[in-house]
This record gives structure tokens, sequence and C-alpha cells, in this order.
């Protein structure tokens, strides 16, 4: 047997994963070529949450790939994510639901993340990108270097923009 | 005093200077084979092979590493060098993220963890303890 492979995989099923990991292929969006139309989604969240950064995040194997990003730069802009075992946006995929962190080092789940102990994360909202077929692909997420709490009106908007983000790319699986 | 706040997360300017080149001899004991406070240990070809062989194992991992060795002028070997340095191992899996279904899926995911090890280990071990104090 080989070694278990590093980084994101640990208790998935991998049949299942790796047709949720098609469903991202299908997007056609793994390339790096700019995605205008989710430069503005981000900036959105950005504003109506009042959050420094927010990202439209796609979980992959062994990594969270930013198709579009704000506020986020140094080593993650560069990389345009994170390995997937840092992830708060590998949570919602895994969970298949919301999460929500007011203050990062004192939540249980991610107290002891490097993106928390070094990078100076404190609270995160993200929400599920899910596909028609079910798969949840990613999340449309906002988050901070300083504690905060997220009010339902904030948890609204960040849906609603979340319903948009999938609208957009929908579209790119049955062009019209 | 609280932890240092990475500029990753508040500037959109990159703050430090990339080493580009961090295969082992180079990356020094310091740096190690993983990052120190991250844990992100160096990417390799056979952890790139692994994975393609695990998540999509109808796929010829050998042959398509070879494929995209060619495409970003890296000579792959046998798909079993754990030495290619990291630039050449992000070349390979930068050139597999323009691949169709789970190829493109794992070259990306491949390219950030290897775009991070460098990145991280660009910055000084004692950088926050610098800061610190």
């Amino acid at each position: 047997m080989s070694a278990e492979v590093p980084g994101g995989l640990g208790g998935l099923d991998l049949g299942c994963e790796a047709a949720r990991l098609q469903a991202i292929a299908a997007l056609g969006l793994l390339d790096g070529a700019p995605v205008p139309e989710f430069d503005a989604l981000v900036r959105d969240v950005s504003e109506r949450l009042g959050v420094a950064s927010a990202a439209v995040s796609l979980i992959l194997d062994g990594a969270q790939y930013f198709i579009a990003m704000h506020g986020l730069g140094g080593w993650i802009g560069k990389a345009r994510g994170t390995p997937r075992e840092w992830a708060f946006c590998d949570r919602v995929v895994r969970t298949q639901a919301a999460f929500e962190v007011r203050d990062a080092t004192v939540d249980p789940h991610v107290a002891h993340n490097p993106l928390v102990t070094l990078d100076g994360v404190r609270c995160y909202l993200g929400v599920p990108l899910r596909t028609r077929d079910g798969h949840v692909i990613g999340t449309l997420c906002g988050l901070d270097t300083v504690a905060r709490e997220f009010g339902d009106a904030d948890r609204a908007a960040i849906r609603a923009l979340a319903a948009q983000a999938m609208v957009t790319l929908e579209a790119r699986l049955s062009p019209t | 005093m609280g932890p240092r706040v990475n500029p990753a997360l508040v500037d959109p300017a990159p703050v430090r200077a990339v080493t580009r080149d961090l295969a082992p001899e180079r990356a020094g004991p310091a740096a190690g084979p993983t990052i120190p406070g991250y844990g992100l240990a160096r990417p390799s070809l056979v952890e790139l092979r692994e994975r393609l062989q695990r998540l999509a194992p109808e796929v010829d991992a050998v042959a398509a590493l070879t494929l995209a060795g060619a495409r970003a002028g890296v000579d792959v070997g046998d798909a079993a060098d754990a030495d290619l340095g990291i630039d050449e191992l992000a070349a390979v899996a930068s050139a597999m993220t323009v691949e169709r279904g789970l190829l493109g899926v794992i070259g990306r995911s491949m390219l950030i963890r290897a775009v991070s090890y460098v990145e991280l280990a660009s910055v000084p071990a004692n950088a926050g303890a610098q800061e610190a104090a």
C-alpha cells in the first residue's frame, strides 16, 4: 500500500469525491484564465458583509482554488488558493452547509489552523456553491483579520450572491 | 502580543521576495522538508503521481506526467523522481491545468500546493518572532 497522499482527501469516499471533482472539471475554469463576471461578485461580498476579503473558492482534491478573489495578496494571492487542509471552505464542502466563524482563535474547528495562528484570519462566512446535480463544488466566502459577528442580513446577502454565482457557473455547463 | 497578521490577507501587493528555486539542496536545513509552523510538506512528483492513481485510476499516470513534462520542457523520467525541483514540479502541474477532466483538477491542485510551498519557504523562519519582539 502506498502512503497516504498528504493534504485533503482524508475521510472522503473517493468515488463520490471523484464525481464532485469531475463536476468542477466540467466548468472549464482550471486553466487560470480570468473570470471577470466573478470579480464584481467578490467585491460585492466584501462590501455587503463589511469584510476585507472575499473569494469564489473551488475545493479541489488537494487545494482550494480561488477563481476570483478580493483583498487577498501575498502568498495566497500568488498561489490563488491554499492547500486544502487549511481551507475553511473545505468544511463547507464536507458538511454541505454554511460555515461561520466569529472569532477563529476560540473556534475549535479552526483555532489551530495556520491561516489563523500565522496569517491572522479571525472571522469567516462561507456558503456552498451547489450544482443542480447536488455537488458542492466550493464556496462563496468572506473573511477578515478582525473578529466579528455576522447577522441575518449578512447570511441572506451571501446566499443570494452564491445563487447568482451558481447561475453563472451553470451557464458554463449549458451555454445557450 | 497577539499573533502576527500575514500581509497575505491584508495587502494585495507581494511583500516578500520569492525564492524561485527551492530544490532540497538549496532550501537548506532551516527550511527542511516541511514549512515550519505550517507543516506543509514539500510537494513531489511521487505525490502528484499518487494523486492521479488514486483519483483517476483509469488514466495512465506515468504517460500523463510524461506528456505534461514534455509540454513543460521537464524530463519526468519514470515519474518516480522525488528529487525533481519544485519549480519543475510546478511547471509540470501547470501544464496539466489545461487538460480536461481530473487531470486539470489535480494539476491545478498540485500547482497551488507547489506555489504555496515556494512562497512560504521564502519567509524567514524567525520572521514571526522578530516581529513579535
